[in-house]
């Protein structure tokens, strides 16, 4: 049946994401280059590191938003890429959030969170709505529903679009440099939304430069330089050790 | 030199008949010009393949002849090619449907293009049918920008109706034709028929500058 999920045994290793040798280029740019990277379910996981290291590229690959050119993704134990009707299964699943909010600018707050209920699940209008004003609600937007989105403010616009993110109930949430597109004021109320989600045991990937952000939320931290993944531990490790030089020569660049 | 109001409210009636068909030919011709740019528009975006390849030759074709060409190719060559002989009013709306058809998909070609990518992303991220993000999320939002440069199309479309009289159809410009040739008249049958384009195409591009200020007012 649609909708319910298949009951499994409660591992302690139950992978929601898992991605297994990955390559991709553009063109002749190496985004990722034999990359393996895992998501437990209920873990949340930052992804830090340089610009054009790979980070929103291994990101965009898990939805299927970017295909790889080799390797292995399997979500949720859906494979991807697969058929078209397994992609959208695995979008349905895996929420998103970008860096540039993309909200549907000519749709109100209210239906910009109702919709892909209603389209995807085939949720009643009614339910729908109701289920988008209680999201509104959680991210503090609420007197803003019958509003459009270019009345918002930055902040605002990045609360509903995690507010939309939720609305589908998905399994996990991937969060693209969330808040590297608002004025510095508005950073900590999105971050202080995204605290929330995650604290209620929302599984999240979160690619930010926000490293005071990640070591406060994340159970694991990565680090991704020219498409590979150099270095990850859990936060008091990853600040501590500093193992590799890359990762020194970052945390010095950026704390 | 006389202006003869007197022969204008004369023919007022058959004027008005010619301005009727003229609307009507204008209306055919963009509905069957809609359908043709979709069809087109969406040959377009293939990018490869037989049927982008004839789409775009279609496009190329039809915005670089005269529309004359065009009426008349059709008039006096379907009999010789498809052995059947088409009426001037069918010929014309042919002629223009085909016109506006070839503007149209590239104007709507445009209006996608112009809508950020973003959009499509966070569409399919939601994991909606793509028959959701066309119609609820591109669509939508290619059509509000492209609204000005399809009501200058409205206009052009009015305006190359005229020559619908050469093939004899009785239209605006035909009727003035007859009248002012039995009349000599023509100075004012002209003027009128000057009058009710006009009547015809102020309202069009008033509704376009009103949705062109709408619209970068929205931007701001």
């Amino acid at each position: 049946m649609q909708g319910q999920t298949p009951v499994r045994p409660a591992q302690a290793d139950d992978l929601i994401i898992s991605c297994e040798n990955l390559h991709k280029t553009f063109g002749g740019f190496r985004a990722l280059s034999n990359v393996s990277f895992n998501v437990k379910r209920g873990e949340i996981v930052c992804i830090v590191g340089p610009s054009g290291g790979g980070k929103s590229t291994l990101l965009r690959t898990i939805n299927a938003l970017e295909e790889v050119d080799s390797g292995v993704i399997c979500v949720d134990g859906i494979r991807v890429p697969g058929t078209h009707r397994e992609v959208q299964k695995v979008r349905q699943e895996v929420g998103m959030v970008f860096q540039n909010f993309n909200l549907f600018p000519h749709l109100t707050v209210a239906k910009n969170v109702a919709l892909a209920p209603m389209r995807a699940r085939g949720m009643p209008k009614e339910e729908a709505y109701r289920r988008a004003d209680r999201l509104l609600e959680r991210v503090g937007v609420l007197d803003q529903r019958n509003k459009y989105p270019d009345q918002l403010s930055g902040g605002q616009r990045q609360r509903v679009a995690i507010a939309r993110a939720l609305a589908m109930e998905p399994r996990a949430l991937l969060f693209d440099e969330p808040t590297s597109a608002l004025d510095p004021e508005m950073v900590n109320e999105v971050l202080q939304v995204i605290k929330e989600v995650v604290r209620s045991g929302m599984t999240s990937v979160i690619v930010t430069h926000e490293l005071g952000f990640a070591r406060e939320v994340a159970d694991r931290l990565v680090f991704m330089v020219a498409g590979t993944i150099v270095f990850e531990a859990p936060p008091e490790r990853f600040f501590a050790d500093q193992a590799d030089p890359r990762l020194a020569a970052f945390l010095s660049k950026v704390l | 030199m006389n202006f003869d109001l007197q022969i204008i409210v004369q023919n007022l009636p058959l004027l008005a008949k010619g301005a009727a068909s003229t609307l009507v030919l204008v209306g055919t011709a963009l509905i069957v010009g809609t359908a043709l740019g979709v069809l087109a528009c969406m040959g377009r975006m293939l990018e490869r393949g037989l049927f982008f390849r004839i789409c775009s030759a279609y496009i190329y074709v039809m915005r670089g002849i005269p529309e004359m060409l065009v009426m008349f190719w059709i008039y006096y060559c379907a009999p010789l090619v498809l052995d059947a002989r088409l009426t001037p009013f069918s010929s014309a709306v042919t002629a223009m449907s085909l016109y506006a058809g070839a503007f149209l998909a590239e104007i709507f070609r445009a209006g996608i293009n112009a809508v950020p990518s973003g959009q499509r992303e966070a569409a399919r991220a939601l994991g909606v049918p793509e028959a959701t993000v066309w119609l609820e999320i591109i669509v939508p939002q290619a059509f509000r920008v492209t609204i000005p440069a399809i009501l200058g199309l409205v206009t052009l479309v009015v305006k190359v109706s005229g020559l619908a009289s050469l093939l004899g159809v009785g239209e605006l410009v035909y009727e003035a034709t007859i009248i002012s040739g039995q009349s000599y008249r023509y100075f004012e049958l002209f003027t009128a028929v000057g009058v009710f384009y006009l009547m015809m195409i102020i309202p069009v591009s008033y509704l376009a500058q009103v949705y062109e200020r709408r619209l970068s007012q929205r931007a701001q």
